[in-house]
């Protein structure tokens, strides 16, 4: 099922498609990919985390390959290293799994003897410490990778150990769709049998917005009749699918 | 009806001085109602469906189309619509003209997108706002780009601008009736409003019969308040 196919089915089923409808299908868009990221974000944290291997997951993992920039000597880390940027978010998942994997890619620059390599994950602050280590330290066979967050506000992937003459890599990432760049006919991410749930949330999250204008539409603000109750959003059961992903496992 | 003293005296009703006038001041006010219906409600566009006209326009250079192209040979009462990107039943071809003209070269196959008419005010608040229609922020992207229209200075305005322009729109609109010129000359209005237009254009014409508004000038002062809201006199 595309993205518009979902839209324009709540569209209908919130009676938003006359030639004056308050909604269009971009704010209808809003609310689906806020709720996607939650069930998706929680299906994939279920099959990677401590009970999956994630192999039930990867049909929603993205392998892209991706330029990388050398830095010579920066002021930022005080050592040579290199860096890619992520094109948009990645959920937070256990293990830092949102990135799955980085690789050297055909034809990237590097030697062929260290094709096979796997970066590791690790942080800014533990490489310091690895950096003289001999059997830790960063070299092109033995690669590690570091998240952070650029002075220019980017989410950064800093790379340690690579030769400086490696100009692209692989990288396998859950990627969480961007509001203003999906195309509107992909195929969503979330799994087919949890469409209901997306469904039931997006439509909560618009009966909210739907009942200010007939409640509270007024310019004082007291417009509210004698006993008046507002709409409020429905309690659910602590059972529900939406709060506990596994419950929905056959 | 009989005159008993118009108020210039001149003991009877004459064609251009009376009754054309008087008939012509009927189709006005019936387009008037029904514009004021469809601006209202859009209703009644069935009731319309004589005088709703489809033309296809190249838009300008600046993403407008000027209402009253001189090449149309109609005059626009009210736009009922706007459809950019229309399906035509020839091929389409761009000119290169900077200002919007009417293609005569082209005609109505079907919409293919929606296109929602704003007021002047929102016009700058839809800009830079993904979540609204007609935004620049999402204009770039074919499956998310969504139109808006706004009139002003007699040419609709097609948002978002940067996609708007020398592009192909259609315009659905209620043709301008057109008013009499003499009395052999034929009056052009839907047939089920004939009874209508008479009895207005006799009120008009009585009304002139009383200027002080003593007598039925009351009955068309009463009859327009209950129309249009508002009071004639």
């Amino acid at each position: 099922m595309t993205y518009r196919d979902f839209v324009d089915d709540v569209m209908v089923a919130l009676g938003m498609i006359h030639d004056d409808s308050l909604w269009s299908r971009d704010n209808i868009l809003l609310n689906t990919i806020y709720q996607e990221n939650l069930l998706v974000g929680q299906d994939i944290s279920r099959t990677i985390g401590l009970s999956g291997d994630g192999v039930s997951s990867t049909n929603k993992r993205q392998v892209v390959p991706v330029p990388v920039t050398q830095v010579e000597c920066s002021d930022e880390w005080s050592w040579e290293h290199a860096y890619f940027d992520l094109p948009s978010k990645v959920y937070d998942l256990p293990f830092d799994g949102g990135i799955t994997m980085i690789r050297y890619a055909v034809g990237c620059g590097c030697e062929s003897s260290v094709m096979g390599a796997t970066f590791s994950a690790t942080t800014l602050e533990r490489l310091s410490l690895m950096k003289n280590l001999p059997y830790q330290s960063p070299r092109p066979d033995q690669p590690y990778y570091a998240r952070y967050k650029s002075l220019n506000d980017k989410d950064r992937v800093g790379l340690f150990g690579i030769s400086s003459l490696v100009t692209k890599l692989l990288v396998g990432v859950y990627y969480a769709p961007r509001f203003d760049t999906l195309d509107m006919n992909t195929d969503m991410r979330i799994d087919p049998h949890r469409l209901a749930d997306l469904k039931r949330l997006v439509l909560t999250m618009s009966v909210w917005p739907l009942g200010i204008p007939q409640e509270r539409h007024k310019n004082d603000g007291r417009d509210f009749e004698p006993g008046q109750v507002v709409n409020t959003r429905p309690i659910i059961s602590v059972n529900d699918p939406i709060l506990n992903s596994n419950l929905t496992q056959s | 009806m009989l005159a008993r003293l118009d108020d210039q005296g001149s003991q009877r009703y004459l064609p251009e001085q009376d009754i054309i006038p008087s008939i012509n001041s009927g189709i006005g006010r019936l387009q008037s109602a029904f514009g004021w219906s469809l601006a209202n409600r859009k209703g009644s566009e069935e009731a319309m469906r004589d005088f709703t006209r489809i033309a296809i326009f190249q838009t300008s250079s600046n993403g407008t189309i000027l209402l009253a192209d001189p090449l149309l040979g109609q005059t626009m009462a009210n736009v009922l619509a706007v459809y950019p990107l229309p399906l035509t039943e020839q091929a389409q071809t761009i000119q290169p003209i900077n200002n919007s003209a009417y293609r005569s070269d082209l005609s109505f196959a079907g919409p293919t997108t929606p296109c929602h008419r704003v007021t002047l005010e929102q016009v700058p608040m839809i800009q830079s706002n993904a979540s609204m229609r007609g935004n620049e922020v999402l204009a770039l992207i074919p499956s998310r780009i969504s139109w808006r229209y706004y009139l002003n200075q007699g040419s609709v305005w097609l948002l978002p601008r940067s996609q708007a322009l020398r592009i192909l729109a259609a315009i659905a609109y209620i043709q301008k009736f057109d008013p009499m010129t003499s009395t052999t000359s034929t009056v052009d209005i839907p047939e089920y409003t004939a009874e209508i237009l008479a009895s207005w254009a006799l009120t008009y014409i009585a009304w002139k019969q009383d200027p002080q508004g003593q007598g039925v000038g009351n009955l068309a002062s009463k009859d327009a308040a209950e129309l249009f809201g508002f009071n004639v006199n």
